[in-house]
């Protein structure tokens, strides 16, 4: 049985695609630190925020929307990585 | 990057070329025209599996085709994701929105990997 997902489970992860497919186009030097930064934001925010406090992850949805977007101009060649991501990141490499 | 890019494409469609000559000398060449290009079911599968392993939070041990991404190996949906996109990658390919979210499992990956021309 395939889990059944809402609408806005949806579109949190169209929004994670397509933040993850931000990261491929950035050069392969800064890859890591837009991936981390990605990933950490979501699987902190999806542990942090209740499944059920739709109206705050619609607000997180509009502002990582917006700023996806500003991340995916070519620009942009590089993000800030906090000693918190790299000891999450290790955390659950070592897992 | 762009050379780096083109040269994977190049092998394969090398390989195509000479594979096509032994196609011909079936005794139903038709049949095969629908085949995904070139990739055989086994080479999807095990480098489906590949690209698995190297997942960080798989279990190596709890990998099988009939495995469910988020059942079996335990993977939340952002996991389940990511993978998707390693796999996406390996094949050089972008999974639309709606289709990524009707895979759940390895076999249903690999299957979408065998019905899709592009993947190479």
């Amino acid at each position: 049985m395939p889990p059944t997902r809402s609408g806005l489970q949806k579109d949190v992860l169209k929004l994670y695609r397509r933040a993850l497919r931000m990261v491929t186009s950035k050069p392969d030097s800064v890859r890591p630190k837009f991936s981390l930064f990605v990933r950490y934001t979501f699987h902190q925010n999806a542990t942090i925020v209740s499944p059920r406090n739709v109206s705050y992850i619609e607000h997180l949805l509009r502002k990582g929307a917006r700023q996806v977007e500003q991340y995916e101009d070519p620009g942009v060649k590089d993000c800030f990585v906090s000693h918190q991501m790299v000891e999450w990141d290790a955390r659950r490499q070592s897992k | 990057m762009s050379l780096s890019r083109l040269l994977p494409r190049i092998s394969t469609l090398s390989r195509v070329a000479r594979s096509t000559p032994a196609l011909q000398t079936r005794w139903v060449p038709r049949a095969r025209y629908s085949a995904a290009g070139g990739l055989s079911h086994e080479a999807i599968t095990s480098r489906i599996l590949e690209t698995l392993k190297s997942y960080e939070k798989i279990d190596p041990a709890k990998l099988s085709i009939s495995a469910s991404f988020e059942k079996d190996l335990g993977l939340d949906s952002l996991d389940a994701v990511e993978v998707m996109m390693a796999v996406e990658e390996e094949f050089s390919i972008e999974i639309p929105d709606a289709e990524a979210d009707e895979i759940h499992t390895v076999q249903q990956a690999i299957d979408y990997i065998a019905k899709t021309p592009e993947a190479h």
